[in-house]
């Protein structure tokens, strides 16, 4: 052992060094077997194992068997549905509102039976104004609709149209308790022809089948 | 002189050495900027993907912006209460500057939309019993704190769904 305390010290210094690093590559080595594919995959067999996407059916599913699922007006509007937050209150799918306190419906308005609220009774109903409103236009500026009366139509239509722009206050139970949740107006961040394939894309939830 | 440096060596390379150590375990909680509660909201009646729009048809299930808590809580308003940290941000008109916990490493690609749309997953399998959380996530929910390639190739082992490499690590 050499009697030069400077090259001792080199020494130890070159040892601490080492040592560390190798402590380092240690743990790197540990921390790599928790990624490590061979604790965790057999030899399986591909040709017995199942493709990765299965057409489970869900929601999405039964909605894309919509025939106007894939109208682009309407795929715009489901698209804005979700992404300005009208599908926080009214629920995915305008299925099911949120609860709101002291609101006299007990829950904000689901939005899947629109077509019935705007006078639309039959498939057929929704598709004669359904081109219209997917293109982005208002109803009450189309020349002719094809439906046995379309005045009243159009004005629920126009009602509709007016509680998403102006907004609504949420109506009271009791007049005396809180203020329940209010519709916001949509005038300053939604266009008119994108209400218009909100509309569109709500009027395609209606469950026909179900009666 | 060369003691000294020693010393400082190692003491460096430990300190080092212990930060990587405690980053790799996930390191303490982290604090959220506002104490969102997951139960209210699903009590009354909100959805996932409501929210997290990405859930069902992206890659990334995503944080909502601070303008969808805008639609429902009014500063100026008893209901829906809103809590002081989301009334500053509200009052600011300032996005929630949200610590996103739940993530996936680069190496790995995992779309959310394969797994709760075409599978049907629930995303209390992966994220944990969400309906009955208070207080904002602080830790990632999965069981051993990280998204581990265990926690995902047992269920595809169990669901008969490929374990292809290449499947997941594009």
């Amino acid at each position: 052992m050499t009697q030069d305390i400077g090259a001792r010290n080199l020494v130890r210094v070159f040892l601490g060094v080492w040592s560390a690093l190798g402590l380092f590559y240690a743990f790197l080595m540990f921390r790599s077997l928790l990624w490590s594919p061979s604790f965790y995959i057999d030899h399986t067999h591909y040709e017995s194992q199942r493709p990765l996407a299965q057409p489970a059916a869900l929601a999405l599913q039964a909605e894309a068997k919509n025939k106007f699922a894939r109208d682009p007006g309407v795929r715009r509007g489901r698209e804005l549905f979700r992404r300005e937050g009208c599908a926080l209150c009214h629920g995915l799918g305008g299925k099911k509102g949120i609860l709101s306190k002291n609101y006299v419906k007990d829950r904000v308005p689901d939005l899947a039976t629109l077509a019935e609220r705007l006078l639309l009774y039959e498939p057929e109903d929704v598709e004669a104004v359904l081109p219209a409103l997917a293109a982005g236009q208002s109803l009450d500026k189309v020349d002719k609709l094809d439906l046995p009366n379309p005045a009243p139509v159009v004005a629920k239509y126009a009602d509709a149209r007016k509680v998403i722009l102006d907004g609504n206050p949420g109506g009271k139970k009791d007049e005396k308790g809180v203020q329940p949740i209010d519709m916001p107006a949509w005038k300053d961040t939604l266009t008119e022809p994108d209400i218009n394939r909100i509309i569109a894309y709500l009027l395609t939830l209606y469950p026909w089948e179900e009666g | 002189m060369p003691k000294t440096l020693a010393i400082l060596v190692l003491v460096g390379v430990t300190a080092i050495g212990g930060w990587f150590v405690v980053s790799a375990w996930g390191g303490g909680s982290v604090q959220q900027p506002v104490a969102y509660n997951h139960k209210v909201h699903i009590d009354a009646g909100m959805e996932c993907a409501a929210c997290h729009t990405g859930a069902e048809e992206g890659t990334h299930a995503g944080i909502p912006t601070t303008d969808k808590c805008a639609l429902c809580h009014k500063v100026d308003r008893p209901y829906p209460k809103t809590p002081k940290d989301l009334a500053f941000y509200l009052k600011a008109n300032k996005e929630i500057p949200w610590r996103q916990l739940h993530r996936t490493r680069r190496h790995v690609y995992f779309s959310h939309q394969r797994h709760v749309a075409l599978a049907g997953i629930d995303c209390e399998k992966c994220h944990g019993d969400v309906k009955k959380k208070t207080t904002p996530f602080d830790r990632a929910a999965f069981p051993d704190r990280q998204a581990g390639m265990n926690l995902c190739v047992d269920c595809h082992r169990k669901e008969k769904v490929t374990t292809d490499c290449m499947a997941c690590h594009r």
